[in-house]
């Protein structure tokens, strides 16, 4: 039955994602279309409000200027109403301005769509801030995720010297997409019982007498854009996991198909785009491959259980459901962590920390890679520029010169490449050796061994792939580690962005080459498999010893 | 006190990404290959 529920919801994933990928190739083709009637105005008033005359073409700089300088003036506007939230309006619960370091994590963490929380929001945040800093966020900085990988497919794909206007491509990622879908999923989740609500907290008196306070207010709403954006800051300390969040199996599907559908939906729409649809399945087929791979891995290992607990003669017939909520059940817990960890949204509906080894060692795996599906864009960008590193090595066996979709690969597209890749190990494994060399790092470890391990490499891998996930039972909220993860996080997001953005302005300017019967196609089961084993080559070679150190020694610990 | 060291932080964040910036276009500005 586990099983059965599994393949149903990847079924629908699958039947959903040409429908959806060919709604997101018309969003931002600029082809006209038949959804320019109904936002097209919306649109045209809001360009005339902000003053954007010009939506010409940018040059991959002018574009990556323009991403930068946003979130500038978002982070610090978002910086000041967390600083000052008690003096601000609809703060019914009268809670205190939030602490520097913490506000500064805070603000880094939702505008790089990271969503790390060292803070508990039924407790940290007002009600303003959570709508004007934490859901404005979610909002912007999926936008911004989804424009620039937009950005970076019209860089291989098209020819000239630009990748589009950031401002418009900003500005419809909101109007045609996350603002209508977050609508929709709003009231479907206030219709499944998810609380939606300006109200103050509720004091009741328990049977025993005593008093009682139950934390409500706009959760519906936040619920949906914190998935669709794959944003993952949850309302309530205990996120997903927590019945108003997420009361019942069938919210947990929604909520899984709000965060997965999107990103999932992209290589189609880079195949539209590419004028060659197998090009946009291959590179879902390589996602979806690695995704079946790591979720049969977490399912199956929290269903035989924890050999620890089966020692000690209590009954585990029904798998390890330590830290996981009896109404989801192992099949539904297991899937949320694969596509909370794959789709870089964070959210959780059970504890990570208290996953099997092999389980937990999941969630930490595909967040390593950072291209099963990936957060808005951040999936498809990585998934593409292994590509470009595997026709490139490819091209290095065979003595040809490696072409991309018609395009030479040469040494400078190779020399951002490479940055990129080498950025992303560099931001997890050295700020972790950093925190196990100092006292401020080791004084939040509360597991000692391998699973201490584990909760270091977790916290700095879920900041720089901007997933957001905790393992939890590390003490994190210190000014050490909110400004470590802060630079983390900002540094995971920002450098990469950065360096692909480039390699798109690179390639828009190059001449195609014709094919020929010579030339190394892409778009074929040959590439997929090349496509993956890139992958998980570098995968290897970059994390594998702190994983062996982590939670493989942790398993082959327990027996 | 705590606020300005943490704007001086944000900014040099900044700062770096913005310096990035102009290195990835001194790498694209690289005159082999062949262009349009």
């Amino acid at each position: 039955m586990g099983i059965l529920q599994i393949l149903i919801i990847l079924a629908v994933v699958v039947l959903l994602v040409k429908p959806l990928g060919t709604y997101v190739y018309h969003v931002f083709s600029n082809e006209p279309n038949r959804t320019d009637r109904i936002f097209g105005p919306f649109e045209r008033f809001f360009y005339k409000l902000v003053g954007l005359k010009d939506r010409s073409g940018m040059t991959w700089k002018k574009y990556a200027l323009g991403f930068l300088l946003t979130n500038v003036v978002l982070a610090a506007v978002g910086y000041a109403i967390l600083r000052l939230q008690s003096y601000l309006p609809i703060n019914p619960n009268g809670t205190d301005n939030m602490e520097p370091t913490l506000s500064f994590n805070t603000v880094t963490s939702f505008m790089t769509n990271t969503n790390l929380q060292h803070y508990s929001g039924e407790s940290g945040l007002s009600y303003f801030s959570q709508m004007a800093v934490i859901m404005m966020m979610m909002f912007t900085s999926a936008a911004t995720g989804f424009s620039v990988a937009i950005a970076f497919v019209r860089g291989l794909t098209s020819k000239g010297r630009t990748v589009g206007n950031f401002f418009e491509d900003f500005v419809k990622a909101h109007t045609r997409i996350f603002i209508p879908a977050a609508v929709l999923v709003t009231m479907l989740l206030a219709a499944l019982q998810v609380p939606q609500t300006l109200d103050p907290r509720l004091t009741v008196t328990t049977l025993e007498g005593a008093v009682q306070h139950i934390a409500i207010g706009p959760v519906a709403s936040l619920e949906s854009i914190k998935h669709l954006g794959t944003n993952g800051g949850g309302f309530f300390a205990a996120n997903s996991a927590h019945p108003f969040e997420n009361p019942s199996p069938l919210t947990n599907v929604v909520e899984m198909m709000s965060m997965w559908l999107l990103p999932a939906s992209l290589p189609y729409a880079y195949g539209l785009f590419a004028k060659n649809r197998k090009q946009g399945w291959v590179v879902f087929g390589a996602m979806l491959t690695l995704f079946v791979a790591f979720l049969a891995t977490v399912y199956f290992s929290e269903l035989r259980g924890n050999p620890a607990v089966s020692a000690l003669g209590i009954d585990a017939s029904q798998g390890s459901m330590e830290g996981k909520e009896v109404r989801f059940g192992i099949p539904q817990s297991a899937l949320f962590t694969a596509v909370t960890t794959a789709a870089t949204t964070g959210t959780v509906n059970n504890m990570h920390d208290t996953l099997t080894p092999l389980g937990g060692m999941v969630p930490l795996a595909q967040m390593m890679l950072n291209v099963v599906f990936g957060g808005k864009g951040a999936g498809l960008i990585n998934m593409l520029m292994y590509a470009i590193l595997g026709v490139f090595l490819c091209g290095l066996m065979v003595g040809r010169t490696p072409e991309f979709l018609g395009r030479k690969i040469e040494a400078r597209e190779m020399k951002l490449i490479a940055t990129a890749i080498l950025v992303h190990p560099f931001i997890i494994l050295a700020p972790s050796a950093i925190s196990f060399l100092t006292s401020l790092g080791q004084g939040a470890i509360s597991n000692p061994g391998p699973h201490g391990l584990s909760q270091v490499l977790y916290e700095y891998t879920s900041s720089a792939a901007n997933n957001g996930s905790g393992f939890e039972g590390l003490a994190d909220n210190t000014p050490f580690w909110n400004i470590m993860t802060g630079m983390v996080m900002l540094l995971g997001r920002y450098i990469s962005m950065i360096a692909m953005l480039a390699v798109a302005g690179s390639l828009v300017r190059k001449r195609t080459v014709p094919e020929t019967i010579g030339t190394f196609r892409t778009d074929n089961t040959l590439f997929y498999g090349i496509l993956i084993g890139t992958v998980l080559i570098i995968g290897a070679l970059t994390f594998l010893p702190s994983i062996v150190l982590g939670p493989i020694a942790e398993y082959l610990k327990l027996g | 006190m705590l606020d300005l060291y943490m704007i001086v932080l944000l900014a040099a964040a900044f700062g770096l990404c913005y310096g990035f910036t102009a290195w990835c276009d001194r790498v694209v500005g690289e005159t082999e290959g062949e262009r349009e």
